[in-house]
């Protein structure tokens, strides 16, 4: 169900992404989407698709905390927020990520010398 | 916590499933009006703005069951449609599933009351407190090669129980019938003859009074009596100040000291009293009188093999300092629960595995009915997976289908069950320990559920992978390879079902077969129109033998009057009854070592014993009224006892002793086992204090 012509997130990364988004302040499914959106610069669009299931999936593991507000022009929506459980969870994701993509950037900077 | 949460999140979604439902739309509704006003305000119109959004984010309704499908609640959920659905299908097909439920209920409903008699039997912890640690120590002794378990005798038990280091406590007890008097109506009661320490080995105290102390197993301080519950009640009304009363047990007055719990069993088939054994001066000269049971309790941390090992020691030690009495005699200990039912034990499991295959049976004949009626739903399959079901979802709903057949075939199968195990505990043979106990307890429920749910894979799997394999495309069509395969998958079912089948008729015919060669046997008298009565007569009432012969003569002699009773004789033991008593035996003129004596089972009975029992005389004569007390003793042998001892049939006016004096009291003891045993009858005409009497009546007695 991808957007033809827009690049979806790396796969396997979507969760760690909401939780760093909402890890930075407490937002409704929509403010999650535009948020990695603009922090990527438009590289990452994350589409309706996989966005609920995503933040269902979430709220199910126990990471984060669904919460009715009022938005900023006075529509009723659900504030997802990150709970302590979910800090951790999204600590040592990001640990691992880094790991991972620090060992992608060395082998992919090999030059023939070095091996 | 978390697995709280995640649970939690699933409960609430399942049964708060409006309220989420309508969250999940609002969020989304949100979401869209959110994503349409931003476009808007980027300058597309209203119209296109929406459209836009749809195409974006594909449909509402897809999306929506994306986000359901996240968590476990949709798994029952669509366990729950499936089993609906497979309600329906049945109720549709109401001769098909009749006819499954029923076929299934009897092959669970067989298994469901055969694992109900093991559960009691074999499973079910013995009724005392770490009933685990309590083992039987028993007398044994090997001829050729197989070992036999015997009582033991009072000195080598008073050996074991002082000189083993294994037991924290040891007692030895038998079964006795004693009269109780002077209350209303004379009542048999059946007691245990124990020694001090059954009740601290049996981890039970009385609730009213104390328990027997070492002292009180001497002879003449063993009047006291510990009453159970039940007597307690039915004799005195419950009482408390029953403690210190006496009551008349075979004439003679006993002190009752306490009174035992409701719950207290012992034995397994309960006891009305228990009394301890009063042993003589002559106790430990008696090393070759085996008649008690041995039960002891283990120290903590100590095993079997250990005990098995400590008491081997003490019985090697014994067999040196007496190698008359103990010289071929060795003991064993083993656990009590084993012990009591290790002669059922192999016939139930083979009972258990022979259900087994009925239910088996049972399963391939579903699996075959299954099979039969895919090819009908073949249609219904093939729209489905066109529909886009994919065929794990399809073998689910099929299985979900089997699974309801089952579960209620297992329902059905309790119904079943029930009466079968009624009528267990009403016909079923009187020595398999804790029969009455059967029922349905929730051990049995849980066994039955879980056969119902393994008999539900079995029939049910084939048929599902079967009816589900083939593309939507080639199920539309109906293949002709397929149908082939269908039918050798049958075909190899009904094999397996015939195979399965002769296999538990031949078990079943031999069983036939060995049961009427058993009742073709001859008992060597005729048991048609024969009935026996069974009379204690206490020692303090008839104190001498003239007394016990002259009420003999007198019950007979009423007995004989009866209408309707042809002979009437009393005979100590009933031949097949299970009791016996064996005597060494010593022939006028031959020298044989005392070690080496045969011995000789040996009963005695009343003049008309042979003519009740219409046991024809092959030479010499039968008892008459003049073999009585003072008249020279005589005895009969059988048959096989002439043949071996006197190969040149000069049996008659030989002259015979009898090594163990057939002294009543040690009749009344019962002793059974001796030095020598071969099965040869003995007879001697002497009353006895506890006899059967036999009344031999014309047709039918009420």
């Amino acid at each position: 169900m991808a957007t033809v012509g827009k690049p979806g997130v790396v796969p396997g990364t979507l969760d760690m992404l909401i939780l760093k988004t909402l890890a930075l302040e407490p937002m409704h499914g929509y403010g999650v989407g535009q948020r990695i959106e603009q922090i990527s610069k438009g590289v990452f669009q994350v589409n309706a698709g996989s966005l609920f299931p995503a933040l269902r999936r979430l709220e199910r593991q126990g990471w984060i905390d669904g919460e009715w507000r009022a938005t900023e022009n006075n529509r009723r929506a659900k504030y997802y927020k990150v709970s302590d459980a979910g800090r951790q969870q999204l600590e040592s994701e990001a640990r691992e990520w880094q790991m991972q993509s620090a060992a992608i950037a060395r082998i992919l900077a090999a030059t023939s010398g070095e091996v | 916590m978390r697995i709280f949460k995640i649970i939690g999140g699933g409960l609430r979604a399942l049964f708060g499933k409006q309220r989420a439902e309508q969250e999940l739309d609002e969020e989304l509704r949100g979401y869209t009006e959110t994503v349409v006003e931003q476009k808007m305000r980027a300058g597309v119109a209203r119209g296109e703005a929406e459209r836009e959004t749809r195409l974006e984010m594909g449909g509402l309704e897809a999306l929506k069951e994306q986000v359901r499908g996240v968590g476990w609640e949709t798994t029952v959920e669509s366990f729950l449609h499936d089993a609906r659905f497979a309600l329906r299908m049945l109720r549709k097909n109401p001769s098909f599933s009749s006819v499954a439920v029923l076929a299934l209920a009897l092959g669970i409903g067989a298994n469901t009351a055969m694992f109900s008699v093991i559960e009691a039997v074999l499973l079910r912890p013995l009724p005392y407190r770490n009933a685990g640690e309590i083992v039987r120590v028993a007398s044994t002794w090997v001829r050729n090669g197989t070992m036999t378990s015997y009582s033991s005798s009072p000195p080598d038990f008073f050996d074991w129980r002082d000189q083993s280091r294994s037991f924290s406590s040891m007692f030895a007890y038998y079964m006795n019938e004693v009269a109780l008097t002077g209350q209303g109506q004379a009542q048999r009661l059946r007691t245990v003859m124990a020694t001090a320490g059954i009740f601290s080995t049996l981890q039970a105290e009385p609730t009213l009074g104390r328990e027997f102390s070492m002292e009180e197993n001497r002879k003449g301080a063993n009047h006291v009596v510990i009453l159970s519950h039940a007597l307690w009640q039915v004799a005195f009304g419950g009482a408390p100040e029953v403690i210190g009363r006496t009551m008349q047990l075979d004439s003679e007055p006993y002190i009752i000291i306490g009174v035992m719990p409701a719950d207290f069993r012992f034995p397994l088939s309960s006891a009305d009293a228990y009394l301890p054994v009063g042993f003589d001066d002559q106790v430990m000269t008696q090393r070759g009188a085996h008649y008690l049971a041995v039960l002891g309790r283990l120290k903590g941390g100590v095993t079997v093999a250990q005990a098995n090992s400590d008491l081997g020691a003490i019985m090697a030690q014994l067999r040196k300092l007496y190698p008359d009495k103990d010289g071929k005699w060795d003991v064993r200990a083993e656990p009590w629960s084993a012990a009591l039912v290790s002669n059922v034990r192999p016939a139930l499991l083979v009972l258990l595995g022979a259900v087994g295959l009925v239910a088996l049976i049972a399963c391939a004949n579903i699996s075959n009915l299954l099979l039969a009626r895919a090819t009908v739903r073949h249609r219904e399959l093939a729209m489905r997976r066109a529909l886009g079901a994919g065929r794990s979802r399809l073998v689910r709903q099929m299985l979900t289908e089997g699974l309801l057949l089952a579960l209620l075939a297992g329902a059905a199968s309790l119904l079943l069950a029930h009466w079968v195990l009624v009528s267990i505990v009403r016909f079923g043979p009187a020595d398999i320990p804790r029969l009455a106990s059967v029922g349905l307890h929730a051990p049995v429920l849980a066994f039955t559920m879980g056969v119902s749910g393994a008999c539900a894979l079995l029939f049910a799997l084939l048929p599902a992978l079967r009816s589900s394999a083939s593309e939507a495309s080639s199920l539309l069509r109906t293949s002709a390879s397929g149908a082939r395969e269908t039918a050798r998958l049958r075909g190899a079912l009904l094999v397996a079902e015939v195979a399965l089948s002769m296999m538990l008729l031949a078990g079943a015919g031999l069983l036939v077969r060995s049961f009427v060669g058993l009742r073709a046997l001859s008992p060597g008298f005729d048991s048609n129109g024969l009935l026996t009565m069974s009379i204690g007569v206490p020692d303090a009432h008839y104190k001498n033998s003239a007394a016990l012969q002259s009420y003999w003569e007198e019950t007979l002699a009423q007995l004989r009057r009866l209408p309707g009773v042809v002979a009437v004789a009393a005979v100590t033991p009933l031949p097949l009854s299970g009791d016996d008593f064996s005597s060494s035996f010593s022939i006028e003129g031959r020298r044989v070592p005392e070690k080496d004596q045969p011995s000789a089972e040996v009963r005695a009975a009343t003049a008309d014993y042979f003519r009740t029992m219409a046991i024809p005389l092959r030479q010499g004569r039968a008892f008459t009224e003049a073999d009585r007390l003072g008249a020279e003793r005589v005895l009969l042998i059988s048959d096989a006892a002439a043949r071996m001892f006197f190969p040149q049939g000069d049996a008659i006016g030989q002259k015979v002793r009898l090594g163990a004096k057939v002294d009543t009291k040690k009749m009344k003891e019962r002793l059974s086992a001796s030095s020598a045993m071969c099965t040869i009858s003995v007879l001697t005409c002497r009353p006895l204090p506890l006899s059967t009497c036999l009344l031999r009546s014309r047709g039918w007695m009420p």
